[in-house]
């Protein structure tokens, strides 16, 4: 069974039609891959998953589940994480208080399913030695290292990631890509929305193209790499030298 | 943790503020550190709202002047209970009426809470200058404790209150409050329920400005509806963790002090009815040009500046 699927997914912002029939269903430990070029609705997508926003039709099943129509809070109680496109930690807190109040929360109702302990959260996030200033005076890429520590103290099941490596460098996207594949074999499934593709290719099991309101392609990053309508949506058809490499 | 460090500047605190009593009989300034301290206790409660989640309440007078009430009406109606068990009723008394009264209010945010806040005021004030049961604008006069019982057990509650505040917001609860202020949806995607959280800092925080109203009651030894329930006690509860340092503990204990002291000052120089305002309205504009986020952190910035500087010369 599928561990998160959306079903059917419609959205609208006024005139403006998102989502127009979206499907997807991600297996339990992958690492899954969602593409788009900009305004494609990936990060509506998350909204929706999480709960942030209300789809208009259609439902999210986690764990065959409904939860399309329960509050965000609940669904983080339920196992799933999230990283914030845009950096949104706790800036007034230290990085050891952000992960102390996840792991109070929704890292408290999950307990069971515990995999880190703070310290080893903090080391797996490079912030052991700056877990005591304040998230404000960090770095953007710490400040993205608070968000990945603070979604691994709620003890997950999945976490979607939007853009982790957005602004980094060639080493933290190494960094970051080792990391993904450190938790999906610690059992931890893994949703990542990303522009760069040699990430995409290097890590996912699985990716799907959500373009004009529909995934219009699913499959191994390869069989995705070749496909004529991705290339059409993609670089309007001239070459797939961009794609996959 | 630096709990520690708090507990023994509070003792300390208090045992000078005893030694200073006895060996003296300044009662004027006695007086006055108590009446400081009403607020100082006041001004916590209402910094776990609006400091620590960032909801401004225009209207914590209706929960000191709760306080004040419980202690004031069983006397006013000559039931023998003992004053200190009706201050600490007071503050329960409070923390219900603050859970009541969040379903509604908590629902709305920012602009619309502070009205709702000073709207609800204003109705409760109404209700008790209106109503004779409540003895209306008569007030109630209560035979209280001699002063050198009064003054300690008030100033040990506001070390205690700070202490307790202190403790709290480094507590998972109080870290639960700044991430609903810092970020409200990254809060809900760790588990955090916003309303209850909320909630619980209201509800919290309404306990300990009931707590500053029922000790006010045995301070003076005398309630009426302007000195509890006014407009002038919501603003002077708000104006001292607002102008020290919204949502810092020292911050608002500087802040409650300077504010009460100014106005005490002022009243003394400016002679002319309700003149003194004039000071305190002063202090605010100069304080929010000078420092935004207030007084105590426009110190802290000011010194690591001057350390900075100090360093830099040393290097050079
Ligand atoms: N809350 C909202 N209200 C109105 N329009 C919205 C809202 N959220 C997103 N949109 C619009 O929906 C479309 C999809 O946005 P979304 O942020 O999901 O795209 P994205 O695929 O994440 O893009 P990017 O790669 O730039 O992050 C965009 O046109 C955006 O302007
Ligand atoms: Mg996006």
């Amino acid at each position: 069974m599928a561990i998160l699927e959306v079903r059917d997914l419609k959205k609208s912002f006024g005139g403006l039609e998102v989502f127009a029939g979206v499907n997807i269903s991600i297996e339990k430990d992958q690492i899954y891959g969602i593409i788009g070029t900009n305004g494609a609705g990936k990060t509506t997508l998350f909204n929706i998953i999480c709960g942030v926003l209300r789809a208009d039709q259609g439902s999210v099943l986690f764990n065959g589940e409904d939860i399309s129509k329960k509050p965000t809070h609940k669904i983080a109680e339920l196992g799933i994480g999230r990283c914030f496109q845009t950096v949104m930690p706790f800036k007034s807190m230290t990085p050891l208080e952000n992960v102390r109040v996840a792991r109070a929360t929704a890292g408290k109702k999950n307990k069971e399913r515990e995999k880190f302990s703070i310290d080893e959260i903090m080391e797996i996030t490079n912030l052991t030695d700056k877990m005591h200033i304040k998230t404000q005076e960090l770095s953007l890429p710490d400040k993205k290292n608070v968000e990945i520590a603070r979604a691994l103290a709620c003890n997950p099941e999945i976490i979607l990631f939007d853009e982790v490596s957005c602004g980094l460098s060639g080493e933290e996207i190494y960094s970051r890509m080792e990391l993904m594949k450190k938790l999906s074999k610690m059992g931890i499934t893994v949703v990542v929305v990303e522009h760069i593709m040699l990430f995409i290719k290097e890590i996912c099991d699985q990716v799907s193209v959500l373009h004009s309101g529909k995934v219009i392609c699913s499959g191994t990053p390869q069989e995705v790499a070749r496909d004529a309508g991705v290339i059409e949506a993609y670089l309007g058809g001239k070459s797939n030298e961009n794609i996959g490499s | 943790m630096n709990l520690k460090k708090w507990v023994v500047s509070g003792v300390i605190a208090f045992i000078l503020y005893m030694l200073f009593l006895r060996l003296t009989d300044a009662g004027f300034i006695a007086n006055f550190i108590a009446y400081i301290s009403l607020f100082v206790i006041a001004g916590q409660g209402w910094n776990l709202l609006g400091g620590y989640i960032g909801e401004i309440s225009f209207g914590h007078a209706v929960f000191f002047g709760i306080g004040a009430y419980t202690v004031g009406l069983p006397v006013g109606y000559k039931l023998d209970i003992n004053l200190l068990l009706l201050v600490l009723l007071g503050a329960l008394m409070a923390g219900i009426f603050a859970l009541i009264i969040s379903y509604p209010l908590l629902r709305v945010q920012g602009f619309p809470f502070l009205v709702g806040t000073y709207g609800l005021g204003v109705v409760i004030r109404s209700i008790v200058v209106v109503t004779p049961a409540l003895f209306a604008t008569r007030g109630i006069f209560i035979s209280t404790y001699s002063k050198n019982f009064t003054y300690p057990l008030i100033i040990g509650f506001a070390i205690a209150v700070v202490i307790f505040v202190q403790w709290l917001v480094n507590q998972d609860l109080g870290l639960r409050f700044k991430a609903v202020r810092d970020v409200p949806t990254a809060a809900r995607m760790i588990g955090i329920n916003i309303y209850k959280t909320k909630a619980s800092a209201f509800v919290i925080g309404a306990m300990l400005t009931g707590l500053a109203g029922g000790l006010f009651a045995l301070y003076g030894g005398f309630v009426n509806p302007s000195a509890c329930f006014g407009d002038n006690t919501s603003i002077f509860i708000l104006l001292g963790p607002y102008i020290g340092g919204i949502g810092s503990v020292l911050g608002a204990l500087f802040g409650s002090t300077i504010v009460i002291i100014l106005q005490e000052v002022a009243r003394s120089v400016i002679t002319v009815n309700g003149g003194h305002y004039l000071m305190v309205g002063a202090l605010l504009v100069v304080v929010m040009m000078l420092s935004k986020e207030g007084i105590y952190p426009g110190i802290v910035k000011l010194v690591k500046k001057i350390k900075n500087a100090y360093q830099k010369r040393q290097g050079e």
